[in-house]
């Protein structure tokens, strides 16, 4: 049996989402261990990253007595915004759990998640990262359907080993704010030759919606780190054909999150704020058509 | 003397004598006849060769000493619903045995015609009598259509007779008669589709060739069967068990509920559907899972998924079995077990979002009573096998193809609504008598859809609540009913849809595409084409034969005969509208032998107009004659043909003729509407 940390970071959720993304905990926990108990110790951590509390002090102690026969509730307001990356690490600063489940608040576990998402790694000793699939909009990206292999995991739930997480240094806090946090997680733990396994029979429940064409439609914070990220990958990552072709785009566009960004790529390599650069061969990295790996489909 | 009824064996009276004829109800006893009038139930019994002792009680004196000078035994008394009765009753029946005891046009005379039914219920308990009641029906259409009118008409005797205080619908009496002991034991109302409320007979209500008088008696005869009933002619026991006064009480379930099917075999997209119930924002829901024909192993894998869910989310789940009927039988099992205002079904391979009960109740709280429509996305998925377990897996991106609002137009020809892409009121399931129509083997959801949506209307959210999956791999209705059982099924319902009247919510005049811009003849594709085969027995809608797959346009392959059957005469039906034209027609039947038939205009009939080269259907239901010399064996039917659904100009002129207004005005017409 096994030990886990579950931790997410807050940020002006609504109190009732993550009520109920602690309950779906606490029932994957009982029928993982009515059947073949995989985890005899599980904490549960909220890194709170949002202006003001979400929980009084008073509602955190009703959270750790409600729940206190499932799991260990633990609760750090950061009183800052430290973005999803620098809050990751800082919940699992000291953690020495045998696994490390990172992902988003509202997140809503299947009853079966537990059990299935701790099965490629007693197939695979070389498995590094286990991403679940989300649910009702499962993420494009192409998967080996023999292996499960893929080219990274989303942030959204992504199961790793706990000394893994800490041998990479964990996220990439000074490079990424809030996206492609993920991808560049799983490149590096993938350098060391560690695989990152897709699970699409742990379902997790991720509130996204479409519009009525059936796309997914960012918001402005979502377009600004997304494109600030992408200029960043592509650098870091080896890419500089990748790079000029983005701040080309980037600087000719009237998009102000695009200009945006590329300021501040620009801000930051002047100050030589960038990260040093990796996968100069391209073993593990990937860039298709605007994507961090194959894509099965268009979103 | 006011009620001078004489006896008819067409009338409630003849109707009580049929009861006790059906009933087998010896007349060795009593028959205690209330408020008896003339006694008119006595002359037609007694026509019938019954016997009873009768005694007719009526308060009016004038009456009862009018019967009495014809040797019937009678008396004058007024009735006070209590124990005084009961005395009264048993004085006069002097300790005979009571059979029969019939109440006919009084209770509707009465305040409280339940206590007066308690008080008989005792006379009838004590020497088991059989109780026939009559009363008049209040709901009887031509009541209701002229309310419609703003009409309530007391005439001096009838349905609205100006001493009437108590009036009976169905229901009503139903009720009244439970309450006070009674169970019913025959029926035997009496019919009038024109009652003597039938006036004044050039009222639009009630002319019935009006289009008003077909649709609300389309609609009352649908939800009402005793529209037509005039009088309520009933017989009654004392019944074992006492009834509480029951109210009419609304529903006090959920807002929704959910209705889903399982076989058992998909468990994993069954978790998945559950996992997005349990992620709802708005929980005020009850899901009901029909499992229908389950193995041992696919009831215990289903019990384990439901019993896996968080406490809360349980609770809120019911496991009904059926073990029979065809995949429609667990919708109505499942509507008919819901205890919420509104039903969805949503089965066990579909997901939807978490804001699909929110996006319904916002669309109840702006148009309660109306069907509840939001837009679904279309995605492919595969299953797979991963770990040694099975897996799903999208492979396609989201199609936004449903993404519209309901049209009834286009509805009625295809279905673009996914079952979970709209919610039904559950108040014309239950109580308006509209059920799933179980001899449909697929297309069940599209006509209960529609048939429930002729009545309410739809109500439209342009919000992406849920994704309808289409299975790549695995078996799904597409895949286990072939095309022709498809369209064989949708034809029967489209048939019961021309024959009903239907009304268009306010905005579809211009929706109607006969009246936008069509400047120019437009060609139709054969879609919705089919052969008629005559096997010896004459053409009919069971014996048909829907085209395969086109690859080339206009170019019809008819397959699928059955090997053995010999076949007399094909009619081809291009169509189901008038005013068009068939042009360039090429026909081949290739029999079973290999021989090839060939048909052009030149050697096939038809009920149109021969014209250059083809023929000009003016009226509806286009009909094309293929010949056959002598019956034969067929493998195949090709039919190469265009289709204008708006005939060309060209065609008008050859046929009109100077003289000939008729052709005039309709080339007139047809280009008013073109033109507009």
């Amino acid at each position: 049996m096994s030990t886990l940390q579950i931790q997410t970071i807050l940020y002006n959720n609504k109190k009732e989402d993550l009520i109920k993304s602690l309950d779906s905990i606490k029932n994957a926990i009982k029928v993982s261990s009515s059947s073949n108990q995989e985890f005899d110790l599980i904490n549960v951590c909220y890194g709170d990253a949002s202006p003001s509390r979400v929980f009084s002090e008073k509602e955190i102690q009703t959270i750790k007595q409600h729940f206190e026969e499932s799991f260990k509730f633990n609760y750090t307001y950061f009183d800052c915004n430290t973005g999803t990356s620098k809050g990751h690490n800082l919940l699992a600063k000291n953690c020495n759990t045998d696994y490390l489940l990172l992902m988003n608040p509202d997140i809503i576990f299947a009853p079966n998640f537990l059990t299935e998402i701790i099965k490629p790694f007693s197939n695979d000793s070389n498995v590094g990262i286990v991403e679940g699939r989300q649910v009702p909009i499962e993420h494009p990206k192409e998967y080996s359907v023999e292996t499960g292999e893929t080219s990274w995991s989303s942030g959204a739930c992504t199961f790793t080993k706990t000394d893994l997480f800490h041998q990479v240094n964990g996220y990439d806090e000074e490079t990424f704010f809030m996206y492609c946090d993920d991808v560049d997680l799983s490149w590096r733990i993938k350098l060391l030759g560690k695989k990152v396994i897709y699970q699409p029979r742990a379902m997790v429940f991720h509130a996204k919606r479409l519009s009525n064409e059936g796309q997914w439609k960012p918001t402005s914070a979502e377009a600004y780190y997304s494109a600030e990220a992408g200029l960043l990958m592509a650098y870091k990552w080896s890419n500089p054909d990748l790079l000029l072709k983005l701040i080309t785009h980037f600087k000719a566009s009237k998009d102000e999150n695009l200009i945006k960004a590329v300021n501040n790529f620009e801000m930051r390599k002047e100050k030589n704020l960038l990260p040093e650069q990796l996968d100069k061969n391209h073993k593990v990295s990937q860039f298709i058509d605007g994507n961090y790996s194959e894509h099965r489909f268009a979103l | 003397m006011k009620y001078n009824y004489l006896y008819s064996d067409n009338s409630p009276y003849g109707k009580a004598v049929d009861i006790i004829k059906k009933l087998d109800i010896k007349d060795d006893g009593v028959h205690l006849d209330i408020a008896c009038g003339c006694a008119a139930i006595n002359t037609g019994l007694k026509n019938h060769n019954y016997n009873f002792h009768y005694i007719g009680i009526d308060k009016d004196e004038e009456t009862i000493n009018h019967i009495k000078s014809e040797g019937i035994e009678a008396y004058s008394h007024t009735f006070s619903c209590d124990e005084s009765d009961l005395n009264y009753i048993e004085k006069i029946i002097q300790g005979k045995k009571l059979k029969l005891v019939t109440i006919l046009d009084f209770l509707e005379h009465i305040p409280t015609p339940e206590c007066f039914l308690k008080m008989i219920n005792k006379l009838c308990k004590k020497h088991n009598a059989l109780l026939i009641v009559s009363v008049p029906n209040i709901c009887h259409k031509d009541i209701a259509f002229k309310m419609m009118e703003g009409k309530f008409e007391y005439t001096k005797t009838g349905l609205l007779d100006t001493t009437h205080i108590s009036l009976f619908s169905s229901n009503r009496l139903e009720q009244c008669m439970k309450n006070s002991g009674f169970q019913q034991v025959c029926n035997n109302d009496f019919i009038l589709e024109k009652s003597d409320q039938n006036f004044p007979t050039d009222s639009t209500f009630l002319s019935n060739s009006t289009t008003t008088y077909k649709y609300l008696n389309h609609i009352k005869t649908l939800i009402d069967p005793f529209s037509n009933v005039s009088q309520f002619v009933r017989a009654y026991s004392p019944s074992e068990k006492t009834h509480k006064n029951e109210q009419n009480n609304c529903s006090s379930g959920p807002f929704l509920s959910v209705v889903t099917r399982t076989q058992g075999k998909r468990i994993e997209a069954l978790t998945e559907t559950l996992l997005c119930l349990t992620a709802q924002t708005n929980t005020d829901f009850e899901v009901l899972i029909i499992g229908h024909k389950l193995t041992n192993d696919g009831q215990i894998a289903v019990e384990k998924v439901i019993n896996d869910l968080p406490n809360w989310m349980r609770q809120k789940v019911r496991l009904i079995k059926v073990n029979h009927g065809n995949r429609t039988t667990p919708l109505n099992v499942g509507f008919e077990a819901a205890t919420g205002k509104y039903i969805s079904v949503l089965d066990d391979d579909d997901i939807v979002f978490d804001n699909w009960v929110e996006e319904f109740h916002n669309l109840f709280k702006k148009f309660p009573g109306t069907i509840l429509h939001t837009y679904s996305l279309k995605q492919k998925w595969e299953e797979i096998e991963i770990y040694e377990s099975k897996a799903l897996r999208a492979c396609g991106g989201p199609d936004d193809s449903f993404c519209k609002d309901f049209n009834i137009l286009e509805q009625v020809k295809n279905n673009f609504c996914p079952t979970m892409s709209y919610a039904c009121p559950s108040y014309p399931f239950k109580k308006l008598g509209i059920k799933f129509n179980e001899q449909l083997s697929t297309t069940e959801d599209w006509d209960f859809l529609m048939r429930t949506a002729f009545l309410t209307g739809v109500s439209n959210s342009d919000k992406v609540t849920s994704i309808y999956r289409i299975w790549t791999n695995s078996a799904n209705s597409y895949s286990e009913h072939n095309r022709h059982e498809w369209m064989k099924n949708e034809n029967v319902s489209k048939n019961y849809f021309n024959k009903i009247p239907i009304v268009l919510p306010e905005g579809y005049v211009a929706k109607i595409p006969f009246c936008l811009n069509c400047n120019k003849s437009q060609k139709t594709d054969l879609v919705l084409t089919k052969l008629y085969v005559d096997y010896g027995h004459g053409f009919s809608e069971s014996d048909t034969i829907f085209p395969t797959r086109q690859k080339i346009k206009n170019n019809l392959v008819f397959e699928g005969f059955p090997n053995k059957k010999i076949i007399h005469a094909l009619r081809f039906d291009p169509s189901e509208y008038n005013m068009v034209w068939v042009s360039n027609i090429d026909i081949k039947i290739i029999t079973t032998e290999d021989q090839t038939l060939n048909y052009t205009l030149n050697n096939i009939f038809s009920n149109g107009l021969k014209v250059y080269n083809g023929i000009l259907f003016l009226k509806s239901d286009p009909q094309i004659h293929i010949p056959l010399t002598k019956p034969i064996k067929i493998k195949t039917a090709k039919i190469s043909c265009n289709i204008d659904s708006n005939a060309p100009d060209f065609v008008f002129d050859k046929i009109s003729k100077k003289k000939n207004i008729f052709f005039k005005i309709l080339r007139k017409i047809k280009n008013t509407f073109i033109n507009n």
